[in-house]
């Protein structure tokens, strides 16, 4: 199972919001990281065929899924960032009708819709209205209509937000369950929700891929860029002006501040220092 | 908003009385000591009539409300002989009584004042201020009195406002007449109120205050005392129903007449209250119109304290301190009960089920529906039309011959033809032999009498004369043998132009179609609903015919209505009768009976609502719904412009179209409507091929 994306590019006049994109995804979880107007939801939206593209292929198994129209749509779950749902709608109405799009029949429909919401935890606010959810809910309802066709394609557009600490690692945890057999493509800006369950990362700047592979290998490349020194509380200004802090820490010597540079600082002491994948988000992004 | 509202009122006011003709009392009296004299007369004449309809047994019946009516007539007029009301220049006043719409912009203004207060509503600012320590029964009481403050300010700028522009209008001074007795503006001489036209005003004003004020607070304890806002606007609106429908309906000398009078609707909607002397039957009593009023806002008053504390032990109840009310536990206990049967249900709906849940319950359909009935069937005139002698005889004539004419129709006229003739060479031989002195001008009188009592035969004839040479030509030019058929009924059902009907179908369609497609991106759920299996083609299509049964639906309404009014005040006969039958239909180039013409004019009506409502559907792919609703608005201007006497841009009015038949009337052209529903439905046709490719294809 493969879906391949060929030089994908997208408008929105004048401005390029995606270039030339080209990537390969297998099955597994692939995290799309990026800062806000990067191009994570122009991707998405390519690839749930929700907007026009200007050039550019993607394709499933060896088809274009311009081609495959409905049958591609059919093996793809997908959980948009916003939290739009029909507040009048039960969340057992709601699943109801999402099936009813997803083309289930009535009994497979009740059968799934069951057993989706025994594992998103919303069983006994099944009949409740949606208006009434906590942000939590909400995002716990659409990640399980997401999953109500069983799809081979999993698209998930920042999945955790608004959503406090708890529910993320719920989440995240979920997600990283069912990801086996399915391609899932998790877009966010939050570093912690890819960094335990992802298989790839794939960095995304100014509509471009800018870096991608493992976890590991990310944090290897920049491994050389990352230090830590210690600073004087009078200096700290000056040390943020000039390099991205990605930590500061009290010690019983003072501060310790953890900085990405591309050159080792100068006039100060210090040490290398554990690169991780925030480390590499400030390397790129910052 | 309300200076808005005002301004607009009195602009409205100044413009209906522009062209009308009054005579003011000074014209109509002449002098203070006739005006004073027939007062007398008048009051005189009403105490007698009183006695003496007293002394007739089937009305003098003891205990028996006629004799107690008579009764209570006598003594509050004999409280009235010695007033002496003063002869003035009165007609701004009359005019200011008769114009009846003030009544709806106060009524506009006490619902904008309570919308202002519903941001309370909302769950986190209600809870804050339940919280408070004069979060409720303080604040309920400070808010009831600020309510009615704004009761008397709206009344006060609205009425008053009117009222001085009507004296600034005919030039008279206002304050002048003052210390009148009230029976000097001629519209009150039936009044038996001994006081002066200033406390009159002041108790006019207090009258409106308390009936609005009545009003909003049941608007606004029903809007807090039901969480759900359509069933919240429900209740009011079905308040509003049935109290509309018990004011149309029951005639206000009927012996429920109480239910007449203790309604808000006519208090609010009339000042007949003010204008006309009536007893209200009561048990056997006979009651003025006050009681009945003040017992109104009495008893409403009582049923809102008691329910807005009774809401307020359901929803806050204190249990440390008092003892909760075992019927708040049952009743919450039901209403979820309700609430999961509800929810289940709304799980068991198909597809298109579902589809058209959004529209009537999410996006409140149901209202606009409630809405678009209620104004059609208030707008509709159900009162039985006045019919001349000639119009009579006519109907009476057509149901005899109804078909083709025959030789005893044709004999009948002959003969009513000849009497008239016959009628006629008397009447003028009469005129000559009184010139000549043979007969007295008694006999002249008397021939005069009869000739004028054949006035209705004479233009009967006439009009028949003119029908049958029409129905001649028809036969000899188009080879149709018409039938003699009542065109009063026909008349009503295909030239009754109501433009506030009109409009009210095209917001309608706007309000209810512009949400199909542009709800689901106002809520954000597009995109997901796109990317599903069936989300494209197949929901589409489930959209589209979800637009035209609307439509339809918002069509049939209005037929129905069209149709139920036309049959309820004339009888539709003569329906197999060729439609060139009837003269105002004679540009019809093809040749059916009149039924089959009016389901196609209503037909094409349908297919013009429909295509309409497609249009917009389509629309609502491309443009927020707000747009919409602008575009149809802007599209209701020229008529709106016509209403109050401005026809500019009449002939550009989209609305017109949908009055297929008076339109049809109006061009005399069949092919003209019908190629302007082709051009519609070019455009809707195109817009759906349009909207499909947007809505189908990335």
């Amino acid at each position: 199972m493969k879906l391949e994306i060929k030089n994908l590019s997208k408008n929105y006049g004048k401005i390029q919001a995606l270039k030339n994109v080209s990537l390969t995804l297998s099955p597994g979880i692939y995290g799309l990281l990026g800062p806000n107007g990067a191009g994570k939801s122009t991707l998405i939206n390519l690839l749930t065929d929700n907007v026009k593209r200007e050039s550019g292929e993607i394709h499933f198994d060896g088809q274009e899924i311009l081609k495959m129209g409905k049958e591609y749509r059919a093996i793809l779950g997908y959980m948009p960032q916003q939290q739009g749902c029909y507040e009048d709608f039960s969340a057992g109405a709601f699943l109801m009708y999402i099936c009813k799009l997803k083309g289930l029949s009535k009994k497979e429909s009740l059968k799934k819709i069951d057993e989706i919401l025994s594992v998103v935890n919303l069983s006994e606010y099944r009949n409740e209205r949606i208006g009434g959810f906590s942000g939590g809910m909400k995002q716990r309802l659409l990640l399980a209509q997401s999953l109500l066709n069983d799809p081979k394609i999993l698209i998930l557009d920042e999945p955790t937000a608004g959503v406090d600490p708890q529910e993320r690692i719920n989440i995240r945890n979920f997600i990283s369950e069912i990801a086996s057999d399915k391609i899932v493509l998790l877009a966010t800006h939050i570093v912690s929700d890819v960094e335990a369950v992802a298989k790839e990362i794939v960095l995304m700047k100014h509509g471009e891929i800018i870096g991608q592979g493992t976890p590991y290998k990310l944090i290897k490349d920049i491994q050389a860029n990352v230090y830590e020194i210690k600073v004087e509380q009078e200096r700290l200004y000056d040390i943020q002006s000039n390099y991205a802090v990605s930590n500061l820490r009290h010690t019983e010597q003072g501060l310790v501040a953890k900085i990405i540079a591309k050159e080792p600082p100068s006039n100060v002491i210090f040490e290398k220092a554990q690169a991780n994948l925030e480390d590499v988000y400030l390397y790129h992004f910052n | 908003m309300l200076v808005f509202l005002l301004a607009f009122q009195l602009f409205f006011y100044l413009y209906t009385i522009e062209n009308k003709q009054f005579y003011d009392g000074l014209e109509t009296y002449g002098s203070q000591e006739q005006f004073e004299k027939d007062y007398y007369a008048y009051v005189d004449k009403t105490i007698k009539h009183a006695d003496s309809m007293g002394s007739i047994s089937i009305f003098g019946e003891l205990d028996s409300f006629s004799k107690a009516n008579l009764e209570k007539t006598k003594y509050d007029f004999l409280k009235m002989i010695n007033v002496k009301p003063v002869l003035f220049e009165d007609e701004y006043f009359i005019r200011f009584f008769e114009y009846s719409y003030t009544h709806i912009f106060v009524l506009l203004a006490g619902i904008i004042v309570v919308l202002t207060l519903v941001d309370e509503k909302k769950p986190g600012i209600r809870n804050i201020i339940f919280a408070s320590k004069n979060g409720r029964s303080y604040l309920f009481i400070h808010k009831a009195s600020a309510l009615f403050l704004w009761s008397g300010c709206i009344s006060l700028l609205f009425y008053g406002g009117t009222l001085l522009v009507s004296a600034f209008k005919y030039e008279h001074n206002l304050f002048e007449c003052f210390l009148y007795p009230m029976q000097s503006i001629r519209m009150f001489t039936g009044i038996p109120w001994k006081i002066n036209i200033g406390t009159f005003l002041l108790l006019f004003w207090l009258y409106r205050t308390i009936t609005l004020f009545v009003i909003i607070f049941i608007i606004w304890t029903i809007l807090f005392c039901i969480d759900n806002l359509m069933v919240s606007v429900g209740s009011i609106g079905t308040i509003g129903l049935i109290s509309f429908v018990l004011y149309i309906l029951i005639p206000h000398n009927h012996p429920l007449n109480i239910l007449y009078y203790g309604n808000l609707w006519y208090q609010m909607a009339s000042n007949d209250f003010i204008t006309k002397y009536q007893n209200i039957y009561f048990f056997s009593n006979a009651v003025g119109k006050e009681v009945i009023v003040i017992a109104t806002w009495g008893i409403w008053l009582v049923v809102l304290f008691v329910l807005n504390i009774l809401m307020s032990e359901y929803k806050y109840p204190c249990k440390s301190i008092h003892k909760t009310f075992a019927f708040t536990e049952k009743t919450k206990a039901l209403f979820r009960k309700i609430k999961r049967i509800y929810r289940k249900t709304q799980e068991k709906l198909s597809l298109q089920a579902l589809e058209l849940y959004k529209i009537l319950i999410t996006q409140k359909g149901l209202l606009i529906y409630a809405a678009i009935i209620f104004i059609i069937f208030s707008s509709t005139e159900y009162k039985e039309q006045l019919t001349t002698g000639s119009q009579k005889l006519f109907v009476d004539f057509v149901s005899r011959y109804e078909g083709v004419p025959s030789e005893a129709s044709y004999a009948e006229l002959i003969e009513l033809e000849k009497f008239l003739e016959e009628l006629e060479a008397g009447y003028v031989q009469a005129m000559e032999d009184y010139a000549n002195e043979k007969i007295t001008e008694r006999e002249l009188w008397a021939w005069n009498t009869k000739y004028d009592l054949y006035e209705s035969e004479r233009y009967f004839l006439k009009t028949m004369k003119g029908y049958n040479g029409y129905l001649s030509e028809l036969s000899s030019f188009r080879g149709i043998e018409g039938w003699y058929v009542n065109h009063l009924s026909y008349n009503h059902l295909f030239m009754n132009k109501n433009a506030i009907i009109d409009i009210v179908i095209l917001l309608g369609i706007v309000l209810l179609c512009s949400g199909i497609f542009a709800y689901d991106k106002q809520y954000g759920v597009e995109s997901m609903v796109r990317a599903s299996a069936e989300g494209r083609q197949k929901l589409f299509k489930i959209k589209m015919v979800m637009s035209i049964v609307l439509s339809c639906v918002i069509a049939f309404v209005a037929i129905i209505f069209e149709m139920s009014n036309t049959t309820y005040l004339y009888k539709l006969s003569g329906l197999t009768a060729p439609v060139q039958s009837l003269s105002l239909l004679s540009f019809v180039p093809f040749s059916c009976s009149i039924g089959t013409f009016i389901v196609i004019v209503y037909a094409l009506k349908t297919l013009t609502i429909c295509f309409i409502g497609m249009i917009v559907a389509m629309l609502s792919i491309f443009v927020k719904q707000k747009v919409a609703i602008g575009i149809a608005i802007i599209l209701c201007v020229p008529d709106l412009l016509s209403m109050i006497g401005i026809p500019l841009f009449e002939n550009v009015s989209i609305v017109r179209v949908l009055s297929t038949s008076v339109f049809m009337l109006e061009t005399k052209s069949f092919e003209h409507v019908l190629c302007i529903l082709i051009g519609i439905g070019v455009v809707a046709i195109t817009s759906v091929f349009v909207g499909h490719k947007k809505w189908c294809y990335s």
